[in-house]
């Protein structure tokens, strides 16, 4: 361990190099579009951010990456003509969005006007309100331009960051603290770049909300959206949901912000006349993708971000066949992967979890899987992937009779299945159980 | 402890991991072997960036996809040298261009593929036995393996890294002000490139991962030449037992 004069030199090296870092990008040479022209190095970056962003969007086409809905692109584009009547903002940038098959909660606006939301936000929004909100803030990141301030910004940490890596490795290696310098630099750095930085979120916010009251929707509903991620937040781990999540500022802090605009705004919003609850319309819009976004959920291993999913599109519809069975996918799934679960939580969640009995708490997983897969079959007796379902649960339990009986039904049901090599090949095994794998 | 005493410490410890097998085995792995005659590899996902000291790393694209096609070249080499039918990389270019949907079925099971390497890793990480090598991309293969008449496949996933001048630079100040710090006692020295791989063999019937192997990092494997990322495959399918 080092010293106690080498430890004060270190904090003041790094001191110094964090005060280096607040040296960055002036906000005010980064003009909004439409609003002046930017400096001719600004200019050189943005149009190579504009040529990677083509190369990025041309990537996800070709490993075919975004969810084909005709009905929601048009739904999509319908909300952010309200917000934007012209959505052509330069003759470069035009708004348009995208849909990412990704169960994480995020969306992402660049210079070009894509704006990408991923499929596990969708999940997460209530009604078109909030869905106004997500897409108001992330229009005004492409109005002002926030990513070229964001990459000048993170070119420059990275500078400091590299040169407090040559400045401190030595000093930390000659008194043998070796590892500790680096990890806190490490912390240092990723907390100095992720995110657009507070200003830029909440600016954001604040224009976001203008567009939500210019074009007749509800301003509470970014309130209600920093709640449910606030509630999102208690539940998991952080990991890949950057978005609202993790890389902006805190979520608390952001939404004290928006009301604080909103009672300075009060005047404006009591004469808004909300017409309509969007609720519905959202709901049957975004329903096939919210449940497709469950199923996807469930192939990361985040199963119980699936199973909120698929249980928020039950209470929905009820009889719907395909939802009862990607629920008994799910908990099906759950009994195999359960360091994936201990990943997914949050340490509180988990330890709640993880307080039940192991044997007991499978037993009820894999009883869930089969009430669900019954009841995809009650509502739909003609619909032949429960019975795979059912299948590889008799196959767990050891019911080779009951298996082959379901894999044969899904069988006569589902001729051309897709999968049915892999039906064919249980069959297979089930002829000789001897060769099964013990753990199925 | 002391840096000086921690090398050869250090060297013991890399010496001792580099003994343990990387090799990971699915508990069906020889009852396939004995069925399994053939395999398609799919493009291999290989992707290089260069370190840069005044921003961001640059992803070096061209680089990377010559690595890709060098990748696939030595992994189908060997795959036959091991007497397994190899589909030709034509035959799965021209069969997927005319199949969009599997296309589109095989972007998600990259996708899936991408994710479960985390679990892989965390196989190691974890000491797991080889029965507990249990890892599915499902039977969302089966359309892609039905298309391609193939038994299995292969998938190839890596990510390597060349620093540029301004990076080195960078080193070579770290490695002359360690020196100068510990007086000469401490040699460190930075690599200009590095890399690794990790292969999988797939089975087509349920997408089980019958077989996995990475080569090791941190040695000086420069993906950007073509010796390089061959060796780092060659290492990783090195192990990659006989059709029998």
């Amino acid at each position: 361990m080092p010293n106690r004069p080498c430890q004060r030199g270190l904090s003041l090296i790094a001191a110094a190099l964090l005060f280096l870092q607040g040296c960055a990008v002036s906000s005010s040479e980064i003009v909004p579009l439409g609003e002046g022209t930017l400096p001719a190095k600004l200019q050189q970056e943005q149009d190579e951010l504009r040529a990677e962003t083509q190369r990025a969007h041309q990537y996800y086409v070709d490993r075919r990456a975004f969810y084909e809905s005709p009905a929601l692109e048009a739904y999509l584009q319908e909300i952010a003509q309200k917000l934007v009547p012209n959505l052509q903002l330069d003759e470069n940038t035009k708004i348009q969005f995208k849909v990412l098959r990704d169960p994480t909660l995020n969306a992402s606006a660049m210079l070009t006007g894509h704006i990408y939301f991923h499929s596990g936000i969708f999940s997460k929004l209530k009604n078109e309100d909030q869905l106004a909100f997500v897409m108001a803030h992330e229009i005004s990141h492409v109005q002002r331009r926030d990513i070229l301030y964001y990459v000048q910004n993170l070119k420059r940490k990275t500078v400091s960051f590299k040169l407090a890596d040559i400045i401190l490795t030595p000093a930390a290696s000659m008194f043998g603290a070796g590892g500790l310098s680096s990890l806190g630099l490490s912390l240092m750095y990723a907390g100095s770049v992720t995110g657009y930085g507070r200003e830029k979120e909440s600016a954001a916010d604040a224009l976001g909300i203008e567009k939500l009251l210019a074009a007749g929707y509800d301003p509470d509903a970014s309130l209600s959206f920093f709640d449910d991620l606030l509630n999102e937040k208690n539940n998991y781990q952080k990991g890949l949901d950057i978005f609202f999540l993790s890389s902006h500022p805190s979520n608390e802090r952001r939404k004290n912000e928006v009301r604080v605009w909103m009672a300075a705004n009060q005047g404006r919003i009591d004469t808004l006349d909300i017409i309509e609850d969007r609720t519905d319309r959202y709901r049957q819009l975004t329903y096939e993708l919210r449940r497709e976004n469950a199923i996807l959920n469930e192939s990361f291993g985040r199963f119980y971000h699936a199973l909120d999913d698929i249980q928020s599109v039950l209470a929905e519809k009820p009889s719907d066949p395909v939802a009862h069975y990607y629920q008994g996918l799910i908990y099906l799934h759950m009994t195999e992967r359960r360091q994936k679960i201990k990943d997914e939580l949050s340490k509180e969640r988990w330890k709640e979890v993880n307080s039940v009995e192991r044997v007991k708490q499978e037993g009820e997983w894999l009883a869930a899987a089969i009430q669900s897969f019954q009841r995809s079959i009650d509502l739909d007796g003609a619909y032949a992937p429960p019975y795979k379902g059912m299948g590889e649960y008799y196959l767990k339990k050891k019911m080779f009779k009951e298996a082959e009986s379901s894999f044969k039904r899904y069988l006569e049901l589902a001729p051309q299945a897709l999968d049915r090599r892999s039906v064919q090949r249980y069959l297979k095994d089930i002829s000789s159980p001897a060769a099964l794998p013990e753990k199925l | 402890m002391r840096p000086r005493h921690c090398l050869p410490f250090l060297m013991l410890v890399a010496l001792t991991l580099t003994s343990c097998s990387t090799v990971r085995k699915s508990a069906d792995f020889q009852k396939r072997l004995e069925e399994i005659k053939t395999v398609a590899v799919m493009d291999p996902d290989i992707a290089i960036e260069r370190l840069v000291f005044k921003g961001d790393n640059e992803t070096l694209y061209d680089e990377s996809s010559a690595a890709g096609k060098q990748a696939r070249h030595t992994v189908e080499e060997e795959l036959t040298n091991k007497g397994f039918q190899v589909i030709p990389e034509q035959v799965i270019q021209d069969k997927l261009k005319q199949n969009p949907d599997v296309l589109l079925t095989l972007g998600k099971i990259k996708d899936r593929y991408s994710a479960l390497l985390g679990d892989v890793q965390n196989h190691f990480v974890k000491k797991m036995q080889w029965k507990d090598f249990n890892l599915s991309l499902t039977s969302e293969v089966n359309p892609l393996v039905d298309l391609l008449e193939t038994d299995s496949l292969i998938f190839v996933s890596g990510s390597g890294f060349v620093n540029s001048g301004g990076e080195t630079a960078g080193d070579l100040a770290k490695t002359l002000l360690i020196g100068a710090a510990s007086l000469g006692s401490v040699l460190y020295v930075e690599p200009t490139a590095g890399g690794q791989v990790h292969i999988s063999w797939v089975d087509g019937d349920n997408g089980n991962l019958l077989w996995h192997n990475f080569s090791n990092a941190g040695i000086q494997y420069n993906f950007t030449k073509e010796k390089g990322i061959k060796n780092a495959v060659k290492g990783a399918i090195r192990p990659f037992p006989k059709q029998k």
